[in-house]
């Protein structure tokens, strides 16, 4: 029955063809801070390796997606607000300076959810139709 | 954008496929490319070591650097980064080489070879890909060595919406410096520094001091030392010197022995590289907004030592980013000043001191997300060099850099 409702949910979301392309930052189903929220530029921070823990003081590890995925685009247009030339650039600097490396990348949504799902401390972003029970969602960027 | 919460959506059965994320404790291998040329109007300046109708003008701005890391354990990895420069051949040098320990989620301490973090681009100056320039002003970036094999320590904090990191850094070079063309012996001993940065939104602001304990093996030249106390005429004697290649500071030490004859112990003991101490501090301020950039950045050397002139830099750059380019402007100048008091009379009289500015307008086109095409052109003004007044000219440069 459950999974009908799901179904029907699935195909009204479609009506709005645009919700494809929205993307949902996830965190692991145990995060606390889920119940506080997450500022966008905390988010921002974490992914630049500014700031390395959630609003609660918990240690926060953001996973990415690879070069050239369509959730990315967005995900670093809208939340870091770099084109993505300007955070390889940003990141270059970090990786030759031998300080930081980027975040972890995944190959799709499937595996982001699976890394997040394994991960208490883990961040992440995924298409928003991708969301399912495995992983909790901070907020949606629409596209 | 407005961000809200809300809790997942269970609008799917929770899929348990076997995924991969890729391993941390992998190899990461990191690489950049610059491959330059330039073109130099005026024969009578030379602008860094670029020199106009030189052959090698494809040399200057091209190089490569590889760099691997490696996880030993979970707090712990090693680093290597080889480069290879056009100018000297595509010599391969270790520019890079350290391990690096996790002391806690914040912390790490790093021991081995290590680059200088003089100023903002110091530690990255290499990697064209990561700024908007071919490369970093002279004027402010001129310091002839990079490296130093020690240990730093990097603490990362944030508190409220800010985020910094400091870094503490020691070691010593043992290494030949070339200076003016010529090559020194040298031992940069004491080698020790902080560094501060500081990020909010999209500001940066960064505050750094280094200092060393500097040997150069300059000396007198005794043949005409002795040929002026037979009665040669200094002057004359000193142009010789000069003329038949002997390196620059060694002929300054051989002058400065010749003017401070009649001075004080320690005016005559400042003319030497012996044990005397270099200091750079550094302050620079950035914003970024993913369309509008700019940055300013100020870096000042004392030189205990009065064969080198005390020197104040800075520069100050703005871009704008339109789609795919990026066109900047920046402005930067160098000002050597002579000490107070006898060692600055000696100095003047040695013609060490020079002042210069640059203006340059720049355009940086992102092929694509690791490849950046880049033309820059630069206004290079010489108000004074070796304490005469100078010329001007036209740098021209362009460059395809990148990163994987």
């Amino acid at each position: 029955m459950k999974r009908i409702q799901a179904l029907a949910a699935a195909a009204a979301m479609s009506l709005a063809s645009s919700v494809w392309a929205d993307v949902a930052v996830i965190v692991n189903v145990k995060n606390q801070n889920t119940y506080t929220g997450v500022e966008q530029d905390l988010i921002q921070r974490i992914y630049l390796g500014k700031a390395s823990q959630f609003p609660d003081g918990s240690k926060a590890t953001p996973y990415d997606l690879g070069k050239g995925d369509a959730s990315r685009q967005l995900f670093v247009q809208e939340v870091i607000g770099k084109t993505p030339s300007q955070l390889h650039a940003y990141w270059s600097r970090r990786i030759f300076s031998g300080k930081q490396q980027p975040p972890r990348t995944v190959d799709n949504a499937e595996a982001m959810k699976a890394a997040v799902a394994a991960d208490e401390s883990a961040i992440g972003y995924i298409k928003s139709t991708a969301v399912d029970a495995s992983v909790a969602v901070l907020f949606t960027i629409e596209d | 954008m407005r961000t809200h919460l809300y809790t997942a959506i269970t609008c799917a059965a929770l899929s348990t496929g076997a995924v991969t994320v890729q391993a941390d404790d992998s190899l990461n291998v990191y690489g950049f490319v610059n491959i330059g040329a330039y073109y130099l109007d005026e024969e009578d300046i030379t602008i860094e070591s670029y020199e106009a109708d030189d052959a090698r003008f494809f040399e200057r701005d091209t190089m490569m650097g590889l760099q691997v890391s490696k996880r030993i354990s979970d707090a712990t990895s090693a680093t290597v980064q080889m480069t290879a420069r056009g100018e000297e051949d595509f010599a391969v040098k270790t520019s890079l080489a350290f391990v690096s320990h996790a002391i806690n989620d914040s912390t790490d301490f790093r021991f081995g070879r290590l680059r200088i973090p003089f100023f903002y681009y110091s530690e990255f100056l290499d990697v064209g890909y990561a700024y908007n320039w071919v490369r970093p002003s002279w004027d402010v970036y001129g310091i002839p060595f990079a490296d130093y094999d020690g240990a730093d320590l990097v603490k990362r904090f944030s508190f409220d919406t800010f985020d910094g990191q400091l870094q503490l850094n020691y070691g010593r070079r043992d290494k030949p410096i070339t200076l003016f063309g010529a090559q020194y012996e040298s031992e940069l001993n004491n080698f020790a520094g902080i560094t501060l940065n500081l990020y909010k939104g999209n500001f940066g602001f960064r505050a750094g001091a280094q200092q060393t304990e500097m040997n150069l093996d300059s000396e007198a030249d005794m043949a005409t030392l002795g040929a002026i106390l037979q009665g040669q005429d200094p002057q004359v004697a000193l142009g010789e010197l000069a003329a038949s290649g002997a390196r620059r500071i060694d002929v300054a030490q051989t002058a400065a022995a010749v003017f401070t004859a009649g001075s004080s112990k320690s005016t005559q003991e400042a003319f030497n590289f012996d044990e005397k101490d270099a200091n750079y501090y550094n302050l620079a301020v950035n914003w970024d907004n993913g369309n509008w950039s700019a940055m300013a950045e100020t870096a000042i050397i004392e030189f205990e030592s009065g064969l080198y002139v005390d020197n104040v830099a800075w520069l100050a750059s703005v871009a704008k980013r339109f789609g795919p380019a990026t066109v900047h402007a920046t402005y930067s100048t160098s000002r050597d000043q002579v000490d107070s008091g006898d060692v600055g009379d000696i100095q003047e009289a040695l013609k060490l001191q020079g002042e210069d500015e640059t203006y340059t307008l720049g355009v940086r086109y992102d092929l694509d997300e690791a490849t950046a095409f880049k033309f820059e052109a630069s206004h290079h003004n010489e108000m004074e060099n070796q304490g005469e007044p100078g010329t001007s000219g036209n740098l021209y440069r362009m460059a395809l850099q990148l990163v994987f």
